[in-house]
């Protein structure tokens, strides 16, 4: 298979035979993908930055940032309080349990504040607002693309990715650490009321504990998440719902893409910032 | 203005869709372009809007050409017409009153009450006033392309109206009203390019008529012309209008 690969890249003569064939096939459709995904990935860097400079150009959509932060912020609260909720209490009650078999019920509280401040707090807020909040623009977007009114916008003269985009990604940004800090709030009201009100701890020691790990390594990367999850979140949904083709079935793709890659973006940026941030702070792991 | 497609193509995928076109426009010609679905006569208006990049040849408006241009450099030229989709394409997020006003709003310095009676002498004038204040889903589809047709009038001063498919799927009554509104909007100076594959449409509107078929102009000529053709694919085209035509 090897030779017949280098074959297919080196000789100019093409010799019959159908294993030559398929090398010459699968190394075109290697190519073609790849030109694909370089060409795309050309497309949504060009558009995210024309976005984002698009904050300092005139005119300002101000009434659309606004409809923007309400709808991904406002109206995603109730859902991510719920979410935060159970997840805090799930989680305390799963380390309480492991905590009181070893005789260490005493750290439970700082076990699951750190958890939850730097890591599920806004990983979990940041999945449930790809969910409801990306998924929704990609869907609008995608609906407005197919309904040829983005070209009506642009057909008036209006920059559609300064009307469209811009307000989308800055109401992300803004938006996303907020809810992460309702989350974080939330999910710590659940912790505390399984740990102290079901294991019968003391919520001084409790209060205690989530002091003490106040320190700018966990509140460093507990902020700097949400911000840049809003922004892989709205950038790749604002990309997919806006190069929508192909009428429902396009749409239905674009919607789930959007989830699909906000969902493992997020997954692996968490885990390259925090291993960032613990080699900034030393240590060794 | 002039309008000139220039030896253009244009392919989507592996389909050529539009295959080294050239032909010649005055934007005070009330122009017809005919053909079957697929054949690209909708690809001419959003290539002429520059809403889509040809493969090869150029555009050139009033002997500009507009084929390598950049969305920022588009935007004036694009307020030179002023079109009207086939869906109407009304901001469905917005009501009659704001998709009408939404030009207004963008680009003029007019006053809430200012807007209010601009927007309603726009759609006086298209005979939905009553449905001001109802959001686009709630209009039938004539309605809705009256009103798409009363916000495209808000453009200030367009040099023509390019219209996708203005009748179809609508009723005869409708229709006939869409048709109306047409004729009364053009006049001397100003004409339409009206992409339609409803023969009647085209006979009653326009002066001159295009025939596509294969990625190809077969036919470009004026009324007489195009009754009195002997090419087969348009012929086949008519299909029962032929007789009609005869009569």
């Amino acid at each position: 298979m090897r030779n017949y690969l280098i074959k297919a890249l080196l000789l100019k003569k093409r010799p019959n035979g159908s294993l030559y064939n398929y090398a010459e096939n699968y190394m075109e459709n290697i190519n073609r993908i790849l030109k694909l995904t370089i060409a795309e990935l050309q497309s949504f860097y060009l558009m995210i930055m024309q976005s984002v400079i698009s904050i300092f150009k005139k005119p300002i959509y101000l009434k659309d940032l606004i409809e923007q932060m309400d709808y991904s912020g406002a109206q995603t609260i109730i859902i991510i309080i719920l979410v935060a909720l159970f997840i805090g209490m799930a989680l305390s009650l799963q380390i309480a349990a492991e905590f009181s078999v070893l005789g260490m019920q005493m750290y439970t509280g700082r076990v699951v504040g750190i958890s939850i401040i730097s890591e599920i707090g806004p990983v979990a807020a940041a999945l449930v607002f790809a969910g409801r909040a990306g998924s929704g623009m990609a869907s609008e977007l995608g609906t407005l693309v197919l309904r040829h009114q983005v070209d009506t916008l642009r057909v008036f003269g209006i920059d559609p990715i300064k009307k469209l985009l811009t307000p989308r990604i800055i109401g992300s940004i803004l938006m996303l650490p907020a809810l992460t800090i309702i989350a974080d709030f939330v999910s710590l009201l659940g912790a505390y009321y399984i740990i102290t009100v079901v294991n019968n701890q003391s919520s001084t020691v409790f209060w205690d504990s989530i002091r003490l790990i106040l320190i700018p390594q966990y509140i460093i990367s507990g902020t700097i998440k949400p911000f840049i999850f809003g922004l892989i979140i709205s950038s790749i949904s604002c990309f997919t719902g806006f190069t929508t083709h192909g009428g429902a079935v396009g749409l239905k793709s674009s919607t789930t893409r959007a989830f699909v890659l906000s969902t493992i973006l997020i997954i692996v940026c968490d885990f390259v910032i925090t291993k960032i941030i613990l080699f900034t702070f030393g240590y060794q792991v | 203005m002039n309008i000139e497609f220039d030896h253009l193509c244009f392919s989507r995928g592996n389909r050529l869709i539009l295959n080294n076109i050239s032909f010649h426009v005055n934007s005070s010609e009330n122009i017809a372009i005919l053909g079957g679905s697929g054949e690209g006569k909708t690809t001419i208006l959003r290539l002429l809007m520059r809403l889509l990049k040809p493969d090869c040849g150029r555009i050139l408006i009033d002997g500009e050409d507009i084929s390598d241009k950049t969305e920022e450099q588009l935007r004036p030229i694009r307020r030179k017409f002023t079109i009207v989709f086939q869906d109407g394409a009304l901001f469905d997020s917005l009501t009659v009153k704001e998709n009408v006003a939404f030009y207004m709003r963008e680009y003029t310095r007019m006053n809430e009450d200012e807007i209010e009676i601009n927007v309603r002498k726009l759609l006086g004038f298209v005979g939905v006033e009553q449905a001001i204040d109802l959001m686009p889903e709630e209009l039938s589809g004539g309605m809705q392309r009256r009103v798409a047709i009363a916000r495209a009038l808000a453009v200030q001063k367009p040099l023509m109206f390019l219209y996708d498919e203005p009748t179809s799927d609508l009723d005869p009554l409708s229709a006939a009203r869409i048709r109306e509104l047409i004729l009364n909007l053009s006049n001397a100076e100003r004409g339409f390019i009206v992409v339609t594959h409803e023969i009647l449409d085209a006979l009653k509107l326009a002066h001159r008529f295009m025939f596509l078929k294969g990625g190809s102009i077969l036919f470009d000529g004026n009324k007489e012309d195009f009754l009195r053709t002997d090419l087969k694919e348009l012929r086949t085209f008519l299909g029962d209008w032929n007789e009609e035509i005869r009569k």
